[in-house]
């Protein structure tokens, strides 16, 4: 119970922070405007394939996208924390863990629900087609790749310790993550080395629930592989977080 | 009443292949309200013995119990009890000193009224109205240290840990700070300090405890360990051709230590030369000595700290760590 009292309290104090400064949450959009109105307009001639419109294919993708690239540069955040010694302030007050960790992720999904639905908004005037229910799903699935790229980002921040091994480490895995998932062009454009090598990203698979959802095919297989393997990820990241979060120290 | 008692606690690192004994079977005790002062230079353990009785890191070896829980099961008790101010202090850069007393309130499951009647009570006693509603990254150094140490008291804790509580602040500062850290005595607080200011453990702490490559070297009042190490220095000037016969009148008392002379001046340890001296001094009269003058002096810490560790604290500053 006071677990979750403190998880609440931390939120919206860090919701608060975040607001004082709306700038950077905006920020964060650019980029998938820039490629939502500048790009996506290209796939219309490029690919058009089967039934699908190509706005309905590179939202997904695009999203997917933002919710990795929104969420993974959190640690910094936490570095400066640990740093000036806050961590270690709040590890010896009486809040536990699990809401020290979970205040900031809360903070991190909830702005990622935002961008999400600001995304989905300005593409509808470019012809994007979305029942309420495919909404939700990929709300949900934004949720999930959220809970999972906070956590470990915060890990990996209080593993590091420091920005300047932080930054190249996160371009060093999320550049290829992003590419062998399909979120620019599906991968079943790809010869057939690059599609073997994508299925050992499971990204690709999230990818692949996304264009799913937005296809109209809520019931597929893939929806439901791309939901259970954001669930195991989830829980392995926060796990992790959670042993970083019990020993951080400056 | 013990606030903390610890038996031969212990912490060894491991980096690479090499053990670091950080902390070597510490044994202390400190009593409930009084100021407890760790002193050594920086790199002897302090730091690592606060973070273990703060559970912030598990002990290797021993036992101990703060505010009487077991430090080893009874960690999340602990908590409650105490109150913890690290050396960077940890309070949100970009938050209000007033907020970032609030939420630690809350944190420590206080409701919003109580945490903002203690916030208020916090700002008016350390005189912080003028600056606590500004971010506290404006802040300067002593206001930093002391929304720093509200934020320490701010769920009434019995117990209250300072990690180098005045370091980097100015004269006027500190010794303001000081006052802050006796007031919270005086209400019955038990204060446990680091520190590697002499004068700051010679003033302000009830008892200090030396600590140096990871062990307690000696521990008492600072009127103790004077004495108990070097005993008082009592320095009498004579005429040159007096000095044989009152250095030898001299040697002959019982607890007379380290007399050494030199060409009109004869210089001696004895425990408590405030009671010493009046005995001595009659001597030389019936002796037929003619005193020239007479000086009687209290070690200073430096000297004992020298004597215990065998190397100043002064100069031993930033060569570790």
């Amino acid at each position: 119970m006071k677990t979750l009292k403190d998880t609440i309290i931390l939120y919206n104090h860090y919701q608060k922070l975040l607001l004082r400064n709306p700038a950077w949450v905006l920020a964060a959009l650019f980029q998938p405007v820039c490629y939502l109105y500048l790009f996506a307009p290209l796939l219309k001639n490029a690919t058009g394939v089967g039934s699908v419109s190509s706005i309905n294919q590179f939202t997904p993708g695009l999203l997917v996208m933002v919710s990795l690239f929104g969420v993974m540069f959190v640690g910094y955040g936490v570095i400066d924390y640990l740093r000036n010694g806050v961590i270690e302030r709040l590890r010896v007050t009486t809040a536990s863990r699990f809401a020290l960790l979970m205040g900031m992720v809360l903070r991190d999904v909830v702005t990622l629900i935002v961008q999400t639905v600001i995304v989905m908004l300005l593409a509808l005037p470019l012809g994007l087609e979305i029942t309420p229910i495919g909404a939700g799903l990929s709300v949900l699935l934004m949720i999930l790749i959220g809970l999972t790229i906070s956590p470990a980002s915060y890990a990996l921040a209080l593993t590091v310790k420091s920005e300047d091994a932080l930054g190249p480490i996160l371009n060093f895995f999320s550049q290829p993550l992003l590419l062998l998932s399909g979120v620019l062009l599906p991968l079943t454009l790809a010869p057939a080395w690059l599609f073997r090598l994508s299925s050992f990203n499971p990204f690709r698979y999230v990818v692949d629930a996304s264009r799913d959802i937005y296809a109209g095919n809520l019931q597929s297989p893939a929806v439901l592989k791309g939901f259970l393997i954001l669930i195991v990820l989830a829980a392995a990241s926060f796990g992790w977080s959670m042993r970083c979060m019990k020993k951080a120290t400056a | 009443m013990e606030m903390i008692v610890t038996n031969n606690l212990s912490k060894t690192f491991k980096s690479g292949k090499n053990t670091v004994e950080a902390v070597k079977s510490v044994s202390l005790s400190v009593k409930k309200g009084e100021i407890f002062g760790f002193i050594g230079p920086n790199g002897a353990g302090k730091t690592t013995t606060m973070r273990m009785l703060t559970t912030l890191m598990p002990p290797s070896a021993g036992t101990a119990s703060v505010v009487g829980y077991d430090l080893f099961r009874q960690s999340g008790k602990i908590r409650e009890k105490i109150g913890y101010v690290s050396q960077k202090g940890g309070c949100y850069d970009l938050a209000t000193g007033y907020e970032n007393m609030v939420l630690q309130g809350r944190l420590y499951g206080l409701s919003r009224t109580e945490a903002i009647r203690n916030a208020d009570r916090l700002a008016d006693a350390f005189h912080m109205r003028e600056y606590c509603f500004r971010k506290v990254s404006t802040y300067s150094g002593g206001q930093r240290r002391h929304i720093d140490l509200a934020m320490g008291v701010m769920h009434n804790p019995p117990l209250v840990f300072l990690d180098e509580p005045t370091t980097g602040l100015d004269p006027t500062s500190r010794a303001n700070f000081w006052e802050h850290i006796r007031r919270l005595r005086d209400e019955g607080v038990t204060i446990f300090l680091t520190t590697h200011y002499l004068d700051e453990s010679d003033s302000l702490c009830d008892t200090i405890c030396i600590m140096d490559h990871g062990s307690v070297v000696a521990e008492g009042s600072s009127q103790e360990l004077k004495r108990q190490i070097a005993g008082d220095i009592i320095e009498i000037g004579l005429n040159p051709s007096d000095i044989g016969r009152a250095s030898a009148l001299v040697s002959s008392l019982a607890g007379v230590k380290e007399v050494a002379a030199t060409e009109k001046m004869l210089k001696f340890y004895i425990g408590e030369g405030e009671k010493a001296l009046p005995e001595i001094l009659p001597l030389f009269v019936g002796g037929g000595i003619p005193i020239l003058t007479v000086e009687l002096r209290r070690p200073s810490l430096d000297e004992v700290f020298l004597k215990k560790t065998g190397y100043s604290i002064k100069s031993a500053e930033g060569v570790t760590e």
